[in-house]
């Protein structure tokens, strides 16, 4: 088997959509056929196609579904706001003051007492450590437990207060087994508007465009802008000040943009996932997030497992057709480390893993910047 | 015409070459007939939709293809006027127009081979005899392999994807994408060659030959 065979089984199992499935854009098409006739001085349509004015082309992808808010963006960025690139960086997994687990079960009994989140605390509404009506596993009110320490501390990070013009700058390190560590820059832009900056494995660049003034220039082969020719789009931004806050709000949230069956923990580990890797968060969502996720079903705690980049910490893990994915966080501060992968190839054969970590979260002025 | 790989059987993606049917009008002929009768393009929608938009939902999710199929047919109808009536079939046109959205949702196509690699696969699993079939080996593959496509830089992934999912041929593939066949094959060179590299070696052939531990070896 060559590799354009390969090639050919990815992503195969995607079904032909049926007429049904096809129909909205179908009706689409039709009305504006009609709104053509009679069809006259149709020619000059061409540059400017009417479908282009509908704003559809939107991803459903969990993350970016969200309508996002220019307003709350330019309200989050006050005072406190970072001065520029360096001063504004954190790393996430890096020591702050150690928790043990002893001392968030105190804090979150007693609520956070620590005066920069104590604001923000009264928005995270902290849950019960079992479920009410029954004992779960010990192994689930275990997880429940992490996920909790780990919302406390997410709420008592400083906000990066990012500017709308500024830029997330996201490093993380992918390991498949026994490969070496890959890693990867992101620079996304604050508000979405900008272009943003991949950088995978030190040199292999491409722009993530923006979407300055809803309208993106078009762009030719070579990835340059083509002068004086745009289309529509939507300011997807990296500062997520457009999720909930509290714990309840989030779950609904993470339901509502489930794929997959209701309540399949998957899906809604996907979620959390994809919210927790691959944006920045201001702490009272990412408290929200984690806080949210104690309260799943089917969460399991793995005391001791690595990331991606093979830093150790305590896991939260759900398992599916064997195969089992951990959500890896900082033994003593409970940050979140990164991700393990662990599955099979065949029934009788090895365990294997692959391992995501995000090493490095910062605020950056400009693509392409160093923190 | 040059085919990208003489061992891929390319498939019929489409109606019947016209000249093979009698009956059959060419997507050129519906393009010069719609200019008349706009909703006439509806025929042109309902021969190629189904499969522009597994191409996208395979790109993107599925999500996503049912509007950058119904986009796609818009701007079509937009520049139907402009479609070159010597080239009977529109299917290298109309995926081009495609891989120009799909384009424009770059960050969310990275992202989705990313979530592949970190994520268990959704429910819709093929069962253990499919995988014990053909797939076994993609399946041993497909990890890796979406994160090379993931890697690609978006030009090569446009020219891998048609050549390998819809059995495009080097002249479609130029014409979906307006660029030289010369860049075409640059461009496809490129891309396998990194596609093999993330394969482990410059032969990734038949891993699914091997013995077991062999080939679990041969996956990491």
């Amino acid at each position: 088997m060559d590799d354009l065979t390969l090639l050919t089984e990815l992503n195969r199992d995607e079904p032909l959509a049926g007429p049904a499935e096809l129909r909205p854009a179908r009706d689409r098409l039709l009305a504006a056929a009609a709104a053509e006739r009679p069809p006259t001085g149709l020619a000059n349509l061409a540059s400017q196609p009417a479908g282009l004015a509908n704003p559809s082309t939107r991803i459903a992808n969990p993350s970016a579904r969200i309508a996002s808010s220019a307003t709350s963006l330019a309200s989050s960025a006050d005072p406190r706001r970072l001065a520029a690139g360096t001063a504004g960086t954190t790393t996430a997994g890096s020591t702050t003051a150690a928790t043990s687990r002893r001392r968030w079960r105190l804090t979150a009994a007693a609520g956070v007492t620590v005066s920069v989140a104590a604001g923000i605390a009264a928005v995270l509404v902290l849950g019960p450590t079992a479920p009410i009506g029954g004992k779960p596993p010990v192994a689930q009110a275990d997880a429940r437990g992490v996920l909790h320490a780990a919302a406390v501390a997410a709420v008592r990070q400083p906000d990066l207060h990012p500017r709308p013009n500024q830029f997330i700058y996201l490093r993380t390190v992918d390991a498949e087994a026994g490969q070496p560590a890959r890693t990867r820059q992101v620079w996304l832009s604050v508000d979405g508007r900008r272009d943003g900056l991949v950088d995978d494995r030190g040199g292999d660049r491409f722009v993530l465009p923006g979407c300055p003034n809803g309208r993106q220039p078009d762009r030719d082969k070579q990835d340059r802008v083509i002068p004086e020719q745009s289309h529509e789009c939507v300011a997807t931004p990296a500062y997520r000040t457009d999720l909930p806050t509290t714990a309840d709000a989030m779950l609904a949230w993470l339901r509502q943009n489930a794929g997959g069956k209701p309540g399949d923990i998957n899906a809604l580990g996907k979620g959390i996932l994809d919210l927790a890797g691959a944006a920045y968060l201001p702490p009272r969502s990412l408290g929200a997030l984690f806080e949210a996720a104690s309260r799943l079903d089917g969460m399991q705690v793995i005391p001791d497992v690595a990331d991606g980049a093979g830093r150790h910490g305590v896991g939260v893990a759900w398992l599916r057709d064997g195969t089992r994915m951990t959500l890896i966080f900082d033994r003593n501060t409970h940050a979140f480390l990164g991700t393990r992968y662990t599955y099979k190839e065949s029934s009788n054969g090895p365990d294997l893993a692959s391992g995501t970590a995000l090493t490095r979260v910062a605020v950056v002025n400009r693509p392409g910047q160093q923190p | 015409m040059n085919r990208a790989s003489p061992e891929l059987t390319p498939a019929p993606a489409q109606p019947p070459a016209p000249d093979a049917v009698t009956v059959t009008v060419t997507d050129a002929g519906i393009i010069a007939a719609s200019r008349d009768e706009p909703e006439r393009f509806a025929e042109l929608f309902d021969r190629h939709a189904a499969r522009i938009h597994r191409y996208v939902a395979r790109r993107l999710g599925r999500d996503a293809a049912g509007d950058i199929v119904a986009e796609t047919f818009l701007v079509a109808f937009g520049k139907r006027d402009r479609y070159d009536p010597a080239v009977a079939g529109a299917r290298p046109w109309l995926f081009g127009i495609a891989t120009n959205l799909i384009g424009q949702h770059r960050r969310d196509e990275v992202r989705r081979y990313r979530l592949q690699l970190a994520l268990p696969a959704e429910p819709v699993e093929e069962s253990p005899a499919d995988r014990v079939a053909a797939g076994v080996s993609a399946q041993a593959v497909r990890r890796p392999l979406a994160e090379a496509v993931g890697a690609l830089s978006p030009g090569d992934r446009d020219v891998l994807l048609l050549i390998a999912w819809e059995q495009f041929s080097y002249d479609e593939v130029a014409a979906a994408l307006g660029i030289p066949v010369g860049t075409v094959r640059s461009r496809l060179n490129r891309a396998r060659s990194r596609v093999r590299a993330a394969l482990g070696g410059s032969d990734p052939t038949s891993p699914h030959d091997l013995p077991l531990e062999e080939h679990s070896r041969w996956m990491t």
